[in-house]
């Protein structure tokens, strides 16, 4: 077979099955929403009390609002061709076609006027994740609700005097809650899930499932005491109170995902447990029933969902935060790279010059009569260590200023200090600085970011090795230890001989922007004590009796429980 | 080359003496090589040196101390500096002691030993005045 042939007719196949596959999920879809429209006009159809028009809930327009809400506007016309007929099915037997096609056209025209709305004032996706959206759901929610409510038939009836039961205010007020209600229950759970929820769960953690299987558990637990088994409710009304605690536990610890989806959960178990004469909602007329129930969703509703909301905002502060520290780490390491820039070079220099030197060497002996063969062998492998040992240099510096994610992982500090050392092995040189390491082997390893903690230590040393500029070479000495604090502590401290911090305001020298140098940002210490802080450390200086300062930095040990603020930032 | 050439290589980089060392050998000289400023000041209780080669940079005293020092006590060899850093107040210390030539690491056969050379015809820092005979061609930028 011609090759291009058989190429365009794989071409064509696989087309085919895409679009076959695109066709498949269009039609689960379409089979998911009319199903789910349909158990809600059942749900509708089916709680409602005696002598009342108005179901307590009618979900059958949150299912056709969430639809709307998943679903580009350009297809919106595959959402009404599912609905359309389920509803009128549903509908032939209860009431005339005039009474359904007039439902029809309202619900749609309801839905999609809120759609529309929430897409315009709160913005699409709904996420519930600031306090702004939820203000602007709910109010959108009870203003359109109210609007349609005027062109239901219920209430046009029930104002010109064809229905069994002269209310009209109380048609409006029923209509209005029983949509807006649903709205407020049924729509973000639908929408948060069918956006994020599924993926989510996928991805969630064993301890994750734990939580939320405990959340569930004392939510139906709670359930029950309160809307359903026993006396204990009618004797003790407070004790519906304790629907708050699996509310609320979910608010703070799952986000407006799980807070609306428990929000839910109470209301069905509320619905259920009035359903079978039970609970706080029995003992009154049925009007007040629905109306109670009503107030009591839109009132667990409302701080609920909010608190998640503020929940959320405040992590994506500390998350926005989180990122600008890392970046401004990052800049200062860069800046600390162009500090170090000159030594750095001159670290390169040196095997640079001796591969140089290794190699015309080389080249000279093989050119004599007889070349010293295993001579030569020693040159290049001296050559090949040189090579290597430049390599090491570069890759110091390319893992110090790379832009790796803020990874927290156990971190010996010996090799933070060895790392430090190596990294400014050429600035100490050359300022001609004898640097006393003392750090005794076993330490407890502490917790953070390696590359930070590189940084800070590095600071520490080339700030050190600069502050002794003025002395003769032999008394510039930069001293380091390191001992164990508590048991849950490791402490490091780098002194110098220099001339010490200004007296009565050591600790200036972390302020931003405060530098003694001619050329510096001053960034490097304040940036440094950011990092520490964020480790859920301690960075601070002193002056030394006689002469210098000391830095002392106190980090949490890897077993310890400090907990730290970069942690929960996502780090 | 007519004589044989004695040159002392002083650098604090063991893998840098070495290869100096060997450059030296393979080019037909003679030298020796020292980690440090006292102990090449030890071997010269008993050697002759046609050159020094010095290092700019070392812990405790640098090249550049060690011309000046061997200047004042009256010892005057030739010598050329070799750094690893690019430094103009370090090349007119260096003019300023009477060291022939401040190279820029890393420094070519070539250059080396017509540095070398070109310092060993100049003769010894005091016989020429000033440092008017510092020719900056032999500066490797």
């Amino acid at each position: 077979m011609n090759e291009a042939v058989f190429v365009a007719r794989a071409g064509i196949v696989r087309d085919y099955s895409v679009a076959l596959k695109r066709a498949g999920l269009v039609v689960a879809e379409a089979m998911v929403l009319g199903t789910g429209y349909f158990l809600a006009t059942q749900l509708g159809l089916g709680f409602r009390f005696a002598n009342s028009q108005i179901g307590v809930v009618w979900p059958a327009n949150a299912v056709f609002l969430s639809a709307l809400l998943l679903t580009p506007r350009k297809r919106w016309w595959t959402v009404f061709i599912v609905i359309a007929p389920v509803h009128a099915l549903v509908m032939n037997d209860t009431v005339p076609a005039w009474r359904w096609l007039w439902q029809i056209a309202g619900n749609t025209a309801f839905t999609m006027a809120t759609a529309e709305m929430l897409r315009r004032y709160a913005g699409l996706p709904l996420h519930l994740e600031s306090r702004r959206q939820v203000f602007t759901f709910a109010g959108i929610t009870f203003v359109a609700a109210a609007l349609f409510a005027v062109t239901t038939p219920v209430f046009v009836r029930s104002l010109l005097g064809l229905e069994v039961v002269f209310d009209p205010a109380g048609a409006l007020l029923r209509t209005t809650l029983t949509n807006a209600t649903a709205i407020l229950m049924i729509v973000p759970v639908a929408v948060l899930w069918a956006n994020d929820g599924i993926r989510q769960l996928s991805q969630a953690k064993a301890g994750q499932v734990v939580e939320g299987a405990g959340i569930i558990w004392s939510l139906v637990a709670i359930g029950l005491v309160a809307f359903g088994i026993g006396q204990e409710i009618t004797r003790f009304p407070s004790l519906l109170l304790l629907v708050f605690l699996p509310l609320l536990w979910a608010s703070v610890r799952t986000g407006p995902l799980g807070a609306s989806t428990t929000v839910l959960g109470a209301a069905a178990l509320s619905i259920w447990g009035t359903a079978r004469q039970l609970g706080p909602f029995v003992a009154m007329a049925d009007s007040d029933r629905v109306l109670s129930l009503h107030l009591f969703w839109i009132l667990m509703w409302a701080p609920v969902v909010l608190l998640a909301a503020v929940i959320r905002e405040r992590e994506q502060s500390e998350e926005a935060l989180h990122e600008q520290r890392n970046q401004l780490a990052q800049v200062t390491r860069l800046a600390t790279v162009g500090e170090l820039s000159g030594a750095l070079a001159h670290e390169l220099r040196q095997p640079l010059m001796s591969i140089l030197a290794n190699a015309q060497a080389a080249t000279r002996l093989l050119s004599l009569e007889t070349p010293d063969v295993p001579e030569v062998r020693k040159i290049l492998r001296d050559i090949a260590e040189d090579d290597k040992h430049a390599a090491g240099v570069i890759g110091r510096m390319r893992s110090f200023v790379g832009e790796g994610p803020s990874r927290f992982e156990p971190v010996a500090i010996e090799s933070v200090v060895r790392d430090a050392l190596a990294l400014s092995r050429s600035t100490v040189e050359l300022s001609e600085v004898s640097v006393d390491s003392k750090i005794p082997p076993g330490l407890p390893h502490v917790r953070g970011d390696p590359v930070q903690l590189l940084q800070v230590v590095l600071n520490l040393v080339v700030n050190g090795c600069e502050s002794m500029g003025n002395l003769p070479p032999g008394e510039r000495r930069l001293t380091m230890h390191a001992a164990p604090v508590n048991g849950s502590y490791v402490e490091l401290m780098v002194s110098d001989a220099g001339a010490g911090l200004p007296r009565g305001v050591e600790n200036r020298v972390f302020d931003p922007l405060f530098t003694t140098k001619e050329n510096g940002l001053g960034l490097g210490l304040s940036i440094c004590r950011s990092i520490v802080t964020a480790h859920g450390g301690r960075l601070w200086a002193e002056n030394n009796p006689h002469r210098g300062a000391t830095f002392h930095l106190i980090l949490h040990t890897e077993s310890s429980n400090g907990s730290t603020a970069l942690d929960s930032g996502g780090g | 080359m007519d004589r044989r050439l004695s040159i002392a290589v002083v650098d604090d980089e063991d893998s840098v003496r070495v290869a100096l060392r060997r450059l030296c050998h393979a080019y037909g000289m003679g030298a020796s090589a020292f980690a440090s400023v006292e102990q090449l000041f030890v071997a010269l209780e008993e050697m002759n040196f046609d050159c020094l080669v010095l290092d700019a940079h070392m812990p405790g005293y640098g090249g550049v101390d060690a011309q000046a020092w061997l200047r004042e006590c009256g010892i005057s060899i030739p010598a050329v500096i070799i750094t690893g850093r690019d430094d103009d107040e370090l090349r007119s210390r260096s003019r300023a002691v009477g060291a022939y030539a401040c190279l820029s690491k890393p420094i070519d056969a070539d250059v080396l030993f017509g540095a070398i050379r070109s310092a060993i015809r100049a003769g010894p820092p005091e016989a020429i005045a000033g440092t008017a005979h510092l020719d900056d061609s032999t500066v490797s930028r």
